[in-house]
């Protein structure tokens, strides 16, 4: 790939040679080809098509007269964001919520991965994964009513702390629990799910380089270090690259669930006070900006992330 | 954070839809032509509302009611409800696509910019001039009852929705709180009528019921007809003083609201949970005998009664009256059923029958549309018994076993455009009869009546009440919970005053000023 980007920066004259290695590829592969169609179309026609709607963050967007025919307002709704009483506390909100799932929830993925490998009973280890992945199937909404539940004056674990003779409050209502709660659940919830990928990574690691380490004497420690972990570490980083590119975006949805008032100093995220004011107050202009804003600075993590990561360990998204 | 944002998604859904559909403008609909009035052709036209489904109607496609008027006017309605819970939403992007159904029923007030603008922006039809030419019935009733008229006219003259209209123009409250009977008479005490009496009973609820959450506050620790914070002589949220347009949440009265709340917060007498529970929750608690009052429309508790004598069969509800600071205060704040009941439903620019549409919305004012939207079909859901109607056994002895209100929509409509008769239900429960007369005690002089903004006023107020909204919210809850203290109030209202309530307040001053002022014919 990075020859062929050579090829088209530095040789203009080789245009005609590139060509038709492209062409000679499509005879070799075209059911490979045939086959993306599909999603290409897909993109084409969800991604990159409504993407021109953006310009709406630098409209006053009205409905009657259209993307095209609303008027030009420039960056007003950008400072509207930034000049809200809540920019800060939304920004600093999104930020450490989503750092924290990454601190927590990506190493985890890991490392469940990683011991999962070393079970040797098949039968148990289908169990564990099987166990562990349930909770990606199960409706969003269902797992916050669970929270909700839990978490409760009257609920699970309230009655276990009372056990302790610790007083019963509704966890939900105090701001400093929030991040744990919705963290978490969401570690309970991915985790079995995120490690599928490292589990595929894994069984590609050829057998004969432990072989080669149990001769050389390596015990099952050495060779997780040794072999294991540089076997996934290409697949490790790309995800986290992937996950850095997320960073300054947290979904609404398990949010809205979850929070209250009486939370929103942690847990008000951008993409929630967005949805109430964007969605609820039917202010789309506003929403698009700032959606705009959340895209621009994923894109620049991505970006940083990708560059440093080809720095220090070769590996990279491209 | 691998799930698509869902702002993105829908905007993103929203405006594929725009450009596939290539965004053409909506034209203005031509004269209504004379000819399509008199031919009876089958039409069909779609229309959306919110409805709550259950076991018994799952959408008001299935109303034999609806069905019925089809005969009668061959006009083929078919019904499109969102999702429980996301009306809102799902209203703000319907009218933002051209995807526009015929008809849009009960959020359409919502309309960003106010209703005069969607019918600038050609999205509601003004209709003045159809109701003069196609709907006789409803211009009567209209002519007959100014202030129903002001409230179905905007300030630019415009009518644009067919409302429920009360036939009784002073309905009584269906919202208002209830209590425990039985706990109240094994004490021995009387039905609280100020707030000391309610501390006291909500105390003893406690004390010697062992009540878990002896009363259920709602979730941002207001309700929203105000019925506990108007026993401070101030309303909920904005209200009126005579002709003053006031902001409820920063007058001083405010603050002793909050310190009676926080008080009985801190100790126990409410929810602890209050700020978390959902509807189907609280019902929980109200259900499972944890609580000794709650605020509610009456029609739920029927429900509630049966429910809980699952647990406690001596358990029993009553109403009663919204309380007052001390004994003998006037309320001046409660629910109020407007002339315009809401509901409304405008038609939009995608109809291309208006005028049969509009006969059709008519017929729901006179006379044979009056016994088909209150009582349903002769023969079937009442029959005529000395000249009046009765329900017969399928609304009030349903052999399913279902009450009236389960099945009340598959045989006439509860709530919508037509003419109504409160009193068409089969019976009120004592409970009902005793809870209007108790409620409806609380006077409703404070109440601001339907105005309408500028689409300039309305932009300029949603900007500042977004942020308003939160701010509020957040500390309300803190000050009943005691995360903040009272002694900060002043830095809360200082803080609202910066974010300009003044002006959302001359907002609301100017629109209730120009809807006093409005001309109606």
């Amino acid at each position: 790939m990075a020859e062929l980007q050579a090829n088209i920066n530095n040789n203009p004259a080789h245009k005609s040679s590139l060509w038709k290695k492209i062409k000679k590829d499509f005879k070799i592969n075209k059911y490979v080809y045939l086959m993306a169609v599909p999603m290409i179309v897909f993109f084409i026609l969800f991604s990159y098509i409504p993407m021109y709607g953006v310009i709406i963050a630098f409209k006053n967007f009205s409905p009657k007269l259209g993307i095209l025919g609303s008027p030009w307002v420039g960056f007003k709704y950008f400072e509207n964001f930034f000049h809200s009483m809540y920019f800060a506390r939304t920004v600093k909100n999104t930020a450490l919520l989503s750092f924290y799932s990454l601190l927590w929830g990506f190493p985890a993925a890991v490392i469940l991965a990683l011991l999962l490998n070393e079970i040797r009973r098949e039968k148990f280890k289908r169990a564990v994964q099987t166990v562990t992945y349930l909770p990606h199937f199960i409706s969003l909404v269902v797992i916050c009513g669970m929270i909700v539940d839990f978490t409760s004056t009257d609920g699970l674990i309230n009655s276990i702390l009372a056990g302790f003779g610790i007083e019963p409050v509704n966890l939900l209502t105090k701001p400093e629990w929030f991040r744990t709660i919705y963290i978490s659940s969401g570690v309970w919830q991915s985790i079995g799910w995120d490690s599928i990928i490292y589990l595929a990574a894994l069984s590609g690691i050829d057998p004969t380089l432990y072989e080669a380490a149990t001769v050389d004497g390596a015990g099952r420690w050495k060779q997780l270090i040794n072999v294991t972990l540089p076997g996934i570490a290409p697949t490790i980083v790309i995800m986290l690259i992937l996950n850095i590119g997320g960073l300054m975006s947290v979904g609404s949805e398990k949010i809205i669930l979850l929070y209250n008032p009486m939370t929103w100093e942690t847990s008000d995220v951008i993409s929630s006070y967005v949805y109430r004011k964007g969605l609820i107050g039917s202010d789309y202009s506003f929403s698009t900006a700032v959606g705009l804003l959340e895209s621009a600075i994923g894109f620049t993590l991505l970006m940083a992330a990708n560059k440093f990561s080809k720095k220090i360990s070769e590996t990279s998204l491209w | 954070m691998k799930s698509k944002r869902l702002v993105t998604l829908l905007l993103a859904s929203l405006l594929s839809i725009m450009t596939l559909t290539g965004c053409n403008k909506t034209k203005t609909t031509e004269a209504p032509k004379d000819t399509d009035i008199n031919t009876n052709e089958k039409i069909t036209v779609k229309y959306w509302v919110p409805f709550t489904p259950n076991q018994y109607i799952k959408s008001l496609n299935e109303s034999l009611m609806y069905q019925e008027l089809e005969k009668k006017t061959n006009v083929h309605v078919v019904f499109d409800h969102p999702a429980e819970g996301q009306e809102t939403e799902q209203f703000n992007l319907l009218v933002n696509s051209k995807d526009l159904p015929d008809v849009i029923q009960t959020y359409a007030g919502e309309y960003k910019g106010g209703v005069d603008k969607a019918i600038k922006d050609g999205v509601y039809l003004r209709l003045n001039e159809l109701i003069d030419k196609y709907a006789p019935n409803f211009k009567k009733l209209l002519q007959e009852d100014p202030e129903l008229a002001r409230q179905v006219t905007t300030d630019e003259g415009n009518i644009y929705a067919f409302p429920v209209i009360g036939e009784d123009k002073n309905e009584p409250a269906w919202w208002g709180p209830v209590i425990r009977k039985d706990w109240l008479n094994d004490l021995g005490l009387k039905e609280p009528e100020s707030i000391d009496d309610w501390y006291n009973v909500l105390k003893q609820f406690k004390e010697k019921k062992n009540a878990q959450a002896p009363l259920m506050l709602g979730k941002k620790g207001i309700d929203s007809y105000g019925t506990l914070v108007s026993a401070f002589n101030i309303g909920p949220s904005f209200y009126k003083n005579g002709n003053t347009v006031k902001y409820g949440p920063i007058e001083p009265e405010f603050k002793d609201y909050l310190a009676t709340m926080n008080k009985w917060y801190n100790e126990g007498l409410i929810d602890k949970d209050f700020a978390t529970r959902d509807k189907k929750s609280r019902e929980a608690v109200i259900t499972s005998g944890k609580t000794g009052a709650f605020i509610t429309e009456y029609a739920l508790v029927d429900q509630y009664s049966a429910a809980i004598k699952g647990t406690d069969a001596k358990a029993e509800f009553a109403p009663t009256v919204q309380p007052a600071l001390k004994n003998g205060d006037k309320v001046h704040y409660r629910v109020v059923n407007n002339r315009n009941g809401g509901y409304e439903a405008v038609i939009t620019s995608s109809c291309k029958n208006p005028e049969r549409l509009v006969k059709w919305f008519d017929y729901a004012y006179g006379k044979e549309g009056y016994m088909l939207f209150n009582y349903g079909i002769e023969g079937t859901s009442y029959t005529m018994v000395d000249g009046k109607p009765k329900f017969t056994d399928i609304m009030t002895k349903n052999p399913d076993g279902l009450d009236f209100w389960t099945v009340c929509n598959k045989y006439k409509l509860e709530v919508g455009p037509y003419l109504r008769d409160y009193k068409a239900v089969p019976d009120f429960t004592k409970f009902d009869k005793d809870a209007m007369d108790k409620w409806t005690k609380a006077e409703a002089d404070y109440v601001l009546p339907p105005v309408n903004m500028t689409a300039e006023e309305s932009d300029n107020y949603s900007a500042i009440m977004g942020d308003i909204d939160t701010y509020r919210d957040e500390m309300v809850l803190k000050f009943i919970t005691g995360k903040e203290p009272l002694s900060k109030f002043d830095s809360y209202v200082a803080q609202l005053k910066k974010m300009r309530i003044d002006e959302a307040i001359k907002t609301y001053q100017a629109a209730l000023e120009r809807y006093n002022n409005r001309k109606i014919k």
